[in-house]
C-alpha cells in the first residue's frame, strides 16, 4: 500500500509538472551552518580512495584537497590526514580542537551532508583504509582516527531516523514526490533541476535531463575523465617518482583545477540543498526534536565514548570501535535487526503525531483507525469506538494505541470487532493531560461522545530494544535459522599481502 | 609502474556481455537483436543520434583492472594462489597453478581454439589422474548447444581445483577489482559477478556432460571472488558464494533466449560489435520497451526515453507507474487527472485508485 501511495503521488506531479510536498512538515533536521559540515569526494574511476575532497560549511568557501594521482599512496594519506583534521575538529575530537578552551566536554550534535549513496560508501573505504592500519609513517594516529569517525558515520547512517549523516537527495525525497522514477531520484542534479524556476512541466523536464549528464557520484564521467585528465596524469607521472613533485608543479595544478571544479560543483548542490529545505514554509516537524536527541545519545555511545575510552589509555576500559565488515554472525545480525526495527518505530512514532500526511499513510497501512468515540463508559475507563477507515485495520487486543497528535494519551484495546467495526478501548488517563487545546478533557468527560479520532498503533520501541538485547546475551538464539547460520564470517583486516600500487 | 598489458581481444567476453545484456531487459526486441547478432548498443546509439554520449568504461579502471588481473597470475599465480591458502581454500601448502591465457593477453598459449582444446584436455586428465590441486587461470569453454551465433565462447578468470573424497572438485572464480567491504560491499556489484559465476557453472556442467565427466569431476555450486582490499592493490578472496541458483538463472535464461532467437537470421558483427548496415537496421527496427533497466546498461537509454516521454508512456516515471496505469498511456492519465470523463472501465478504476482513501470517507 505504502509503495502505492507513491506511484499515486507520483503520477500527480507529473500532473503538475512539479515536485509536491510530501507531508505537512519537513520531516528531515537540517542544523545551523555551524552544525552541518558538507563534505563531497571525487575519486579516480577504478579506484577506492578519493582523488579530491570539498569539505565546509554551508555558505562558507569550501576548502578543496587533491592530489595529482591517486594511485599513489603517500600522497593520498598525506591528503586525508588534512581532511581528517577538520572531520575530527567538526565531530568534537578533543585532540583536534583548534581552540583547547572551547573543546567539547560532551558529544554535541553535529552533521554531516553529502551528495548521494557514493561518498558515503567512499567514507567506508576510508575507515576500510586507515581504521586499523599497522602504517609506520607521521601522523597515522590522525588517520587512524578519520577511519574510525568514518567508520562510525558508516554505522550511524544505516540506523533508521537518524539524523547526522544526511544523503542530500535522500533528504529531498523524504520532503517531496518528484516526477521521475525512482531510479533517476539519487542525481541529486536532476532532482534540484526539477525545483528550478522553469515555468513548464517540459522546461523542467528538459532541465532535469540535461542536469543527469553532469556526474555527482564520486566517480568522473568515463568521456570527461578520458579527455579532461587522462593527458594530464599521464604528465603527471612521466618524470621518476622522486622527481615529479619537483618537476610537475604546473601540471599538478592543473589537474587540482579540473578535480576542483568538480568537487565545487558536487559540494555547491548540496548547500542548494539546504537552502530548499530551510526555506520550505511548512517547517519542521516537531518531532525531529526528539530524534536528533536520540541520535546524539546514539553516535555519542558509538563513537565518542569510545574517542574518550581510547584517551583515557586506561587498559580495563579499551575503546570498543565497532567492526568496519557489517555484522558478525547470526547472533549480531539479528540484534542489529531488532535494533534497526525499533530505531524505525521510534522514528514514526517521533514524527507521524507531528505531520497528517504521515498519519494517513499509516491509516492506509492498516496500523491505525479513523474512529468516532460512541460510548463512554464506567467513568472513563472503557470507550467504545466505531471505525470508517480503514475497512481491516490491523489492531490487537491487547494492543496500544496513541491518539494522533497526542502521543502521550493512549489507550488499550480491549475488544475487536470487525463484522460491526466497532472496537472497545481503555483510556490510560483520567486527568486532564494537556493543559490546553480540544484534548485538554479527563477519560471520562462526557463530551468524547460524538467526537472522531484518529488513532494510531503505538509502537513498542522499548520492547523491540530489550528484545535485541536479550537475543545479543544469548550464546544460540532459539531461533532454529540463526542457530544454522552460527559460523561467523572473518571480522579480521587481512594485512595486504604486498601493499604497493606500483 | 608495470607496463600496462595490452588490451584483451574484444570477443573475450562476449558470450557473457552479450547474455548479461539480453538478461537485464528480456522485453525489449531490439536487445534481443543486438546480443544475438553481436552488434553493440553503443554504435546502434550513435547511429541513430550521432551526438549520443560515449559512455563505457572509466579508462583508469580499465587499466587497474589489467594489471590487478596481470599481477596475479604472474610468476606462476603467486599472489592468487597466495591469498587463496589464506583463506584455506587448498589442503596442499605448495598448490600447482596453470596458465590458460592466450598470448595477446599475456599468456603462453596460441589462441581461443588452443585455450579451449587445453581446458578440455586438463578436465580429461583430471579425471583420471587426482594429484592436481590448484588454479587454472583462464579456463576457456565452448558452449556445445549455441544460441549465440557463431558460437558461445566463455573464459572463466580462476578456476579452483582441489579434493574432496578423494574426487576431484572444481570451482569457478571471478576476479573483480572493486573492494571487498564485507557485508557492505556493493550489492550491485556483487550480484553482477555472482550471476557471471553462474553461467561459467552452467556452461561447465554442459562441457563436463559432454566430455562424458560429469561422474568423475565434481562441479562445486559455491564459487569465490577475488576482489581488491580497499585502498590496495592486494587480493582479497571471498569465499563461500552460493551459485546454486545463478546457474539455474544462467540455464533458464540460455533457453528462453534460444526460443526468443529461434526465428532469426544467422547473420552476425564481427569482434567489435560491428557490423552490416544490415544488422544496424535489424536493431533499428525491432519494437523497444523502455524499462527503468534499461538506464544501467544501454547506451541507447537516452533516446528510448526521449520516445517514451513523446509517446506517453508510463515507464517514463517508472516501471510501477507502468503497471499502475494498466495499459492507460501517460497522457491519458493526465487528462483524467485534469477532469475529463472517464471512457471505459480501465480509466474509472484508475481514477478509483488514484482517490485518497481517506477523502469523502463519512
Ligand atoms: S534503452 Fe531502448 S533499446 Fe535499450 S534496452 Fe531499453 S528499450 Fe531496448
Amino acid at each position: 500500500m505504502t509503495n502505492e501511495i507513491r506511484t499515486t503521488r507520483r503520477l500527480r506531479a507529473w500532473h503538475e509538472g512539479r515536485p509536491l510536498p510530501r507531508g505537512e512538515k519537513v520531516n528531515v533536521h537540517v542544523g545551523d551552518d555551524d552544525e552541518v559540515l558538507c563534505l563531497s569526494f571525487v575519486r579516480m574511476g577504478g579506484e577506492s580512495l578519493p582523488w579530491g575532497v570539498a569539505v565546509g560549511h554551508p555558505h562558507q568557501e569550501p576548502r578543496i584537497f587533491t592530489v595529482p594521482d591517486p594511485r599513489d599512496r603517500d600522497m593520498v594519506a598525506d591528503m586525508m590526514v588534512e581532511v581528517g583534521k577538520v572531520l575530527l575538529e567538526h565531530f568534537g575530537h578533543p585532540s583536534f580542537a583548534s581552540d583547547e578552551d572551547e573543546a567539547m566536554t560532551m558529544y554535541e550534535f553535529r552533521q554531516i551532508w553529502v551528495p548521494g549513496v557514493s561518498h558515503l560508501e567512499l567514507l567506508h573505504s576510508i575507515a576500510f583504509a586507515y581504521a586499523r592500519t599497522a602504517w609506520e609513517r607521521p601522523e597515522v594516529e590522525v588517520l587512524r582516527a578519520l577511519g574510525n569517525l568514518a567508520n562510525c558515520l558508516f554505522v550511524e547512517a544505516q540506523r533508521p531516523g537518524q539524523q547526522t549523516v544526511v544523503v542530500a537527495p535522500h533528504a529531498l525525497t523524504t520532503a517531496f514526490d518528484f516526477p521521475s522514477s525512482p531510479v533517476r531520484q539519487a542525481h541529486l542534479g536532476h532532482l534540484l533541476a526539477w525545483m528550478g524556476r522553469e515555468k513548464s512541466r517540459e522546461s523542467r523536464l528538459r532541465a532535469a535531463t540535461e542536469a543527469e549528464n553532469l556526474s555527482v557520484a564520486t566517480t568522473l564521467d568515463p568521456e570527461f575523465e578520458r579527455t579532461r585528465l587522462e593527458s594530464l596524469v599521464e604528465r603527471w607521472n612521466a618524470p621518476p617518482r622522486d622527481q615529479r613533485t619537483a618537476k610537475g608543479k604546473r601540471v599538478a595544478r592543473d589537474i587540482d583545477n579540473v578535480v576542483a571544479e568538480q568537487l565545487r560543483h558536487r559540494h555547491a548542490l548540496v548547500v542548494r540543498t539546504i537552502d530548499v529545505l530551510r526555506r520550505d514554509t511548512r517547517g519542521a516537524n516537531p518531532g525531529l526534536a526528539e530524534l536528533v536527541r536520540i541520535g546524539t545519545t546514539k553516535f555519542a555511545r558509538l563513537w565518542w565514548d569510545q574517542v574518550v575510552r581510547e584517551r583515557s589509555a586506561n587498559p580495563d576500559e579499551r575503546p570498543y570501535w565497532p567492526g568496519l565488515r557489517g555484522d558478525n554472525n547470526a547472533r549480531q545480525a539479528a540484534f542489529a535487526y531488532q535494533q534497526r526495527v525499533a530505531s524505525s518505530r521510534q522514528a514514526l512514532h517521533s514524527l507521524v503525531h507531528g505531520d497528517r500526511t504521515l498519519q494517513e499513510e499509516e491509516l492506509q497501512r492498516g496500523h491505525g483507525v479513523r474512529a468516532k468515540v460512541v460510548a463512554v463508559e464506567a467513568g472513563g475507563a472503557r470507550w467504545t469506538l466505531v471505525y470508517d477507515f480503514p475497512s481491516l485495520p490491523d489492531i490487537k487486543v491487547g494492543g496500544s494505541m496513541a491518539i494522533a497528535g497526542a502521543p502521550k494519551m493512549q489507550v488499550r484495546v480491549m475488544a475487536v470487532s470487525n463484522s460491526d467495526r466497532t472496537i472497545v478501548v481503555a483510556p490510560n488517563w483520567s486527568a486532564p493531560k494537556n493543559s490546553t487545546g480540544p484534548l485538554a478533557k479527563r477519560a471520562g468527560d462526557p463530551t468524547w461522545r460524538g467526537r472522531q479520532l484518529i488513532l494510531i498503533e503505538d509502537f513498542p520501541v522499548h520492547f523491540t530494544e530489550s528484545s535485541s538485547y536479550r537475543i545479543l546475551d544469548k550464546t544460540e538464539s532459539g531461533f532454529d535459522i540463526l542457530d544454522h547460520f552460527r559460523h561467523s564470517i572473518a571480522t579480521e583486516i587481512v594485512e595486504p599481502i604486498d601493499g604497493g600500487d606500483e | 609502474m608495470n607496463p600496462v598489458p595490452v588490451p584483451l581481444p574484444a570477443n573475450r567476453r562476449d558470450t557473457r556481455r552479450r547474455f548479461e545484456q539480453w538478461v537485464k531487459h528480456p522485453g525489449c526486441g531490439a536487445n534481443l537483436v543486438s546480443a544475438v547478432h553481436n552488434v553493440k548498443m553503443g554504435a546502434v546509439a550513435r547511429r541513430e543520434n550521432p551526438s549520443a554520449p560515449k559512455e563505457g568504461q572509466s579508462s583508469f579502471a580499465l587499466a587497474r583492472g589489467r594489471r590487478f588481473e596481470a599481477g596475479l597470475v604472474a610468476d606462476n599465480g603467486e599472489r592468487l594462489l597466495r591469498a587463496m591458502s589464506a583463506r584455506q581454500m587448498f589442503d596442499r601448502p605448495d598448490p600447482h597453478f596453470l596458465d590458460f591465457r592466450i598470448s595477446i593477453n599475456g599468456g603462453p598459449l596460441a589462441d581461443i581454439d588452443d585455450a579451449i582444446a587445453h581446458t578440455e584436455k586438463f578436465l580429461q586428465v583430471l579425471a583420471r589422474d587426482r594429484s592436481f590441486e590448484g588454479v587454472v587461470s583462464s579456463a576457456t569453454l565452448r558452449i556445445p548447444k549455441g544460441v549465440m551465433l557463431p558460437e558461445a565462447t566463455l573464459i572463466i578468470d580462476a578456476l579452483a581445483v582441489t579434493m574432496v573424497d578423494g574426487r576431484p572438485t572444481i570451482s569457478v572464480g571471478e576476479i573483480k577489482t572493486y573492494a571487498d567491504r564485507g557485508g557492505h560491499t556493493s550489492k550491485s556489484d556483487l550480484a553482477h559477478a555472482r550471476a557471471q559465476m553462474g553461467l561459467y557453472v552452467h556452461a561447465l556442467a554442459l562441457v563436463l556432460e559432454q566430455l562424458d565427466l560429469a561422474d568423475d569431476i565434481v562441479l562445486s555450486l559455491q564459487g569465490f571472488l577475488v576482489l581488491t582490499h580497499p585502498g590496495s592493490n592486494s587480493p582479497a578472496v571471498r569465499v563461500g558464494e552460493d551459485l546454486r541458483y545463478q546457474a539455474e538463472r544462467a540455464r533458464k535464461g540460455f533457453e528462453l533466449m534460444e526460443a526468443a532467437a529461434s526465428e532469426m537470421s544467422d547473420l552476425v558483427g564481427d569482434d567489435d560489435g560491428e557490423g552490416s548496415t544490415s544488422l544496424f537496421d535489424m536493431v533499428l527496427a525491432a519494437p523497444t520497451s523502455f524499462a527503468d533497466a534499461c538506464l544501467s546498461f544501454c547506451e541507447r537509454a537516452p533516446t528510448c526515453y526521449a520516445k517514451a516521454v513523446a509517446n506517453g508512456d508510463g515507464a517514463v516515471l517508472g516501471d510501477d507507474v507502468d503497471r499502475f496505469l494498466n495499459g492507460l498511456s501517460l497522457r491519458r492519465a493526465d487528462e483524467l487527472l485534469g477532469g475529463a470523463r472517464p471512457r471505459n472501465d480501465v480509466e474509472r478504476d484508475f481514477l478509483r485508485r488514484m482517490k485518497n482513501p481517506l477523502d469523502g470517507v463519512s
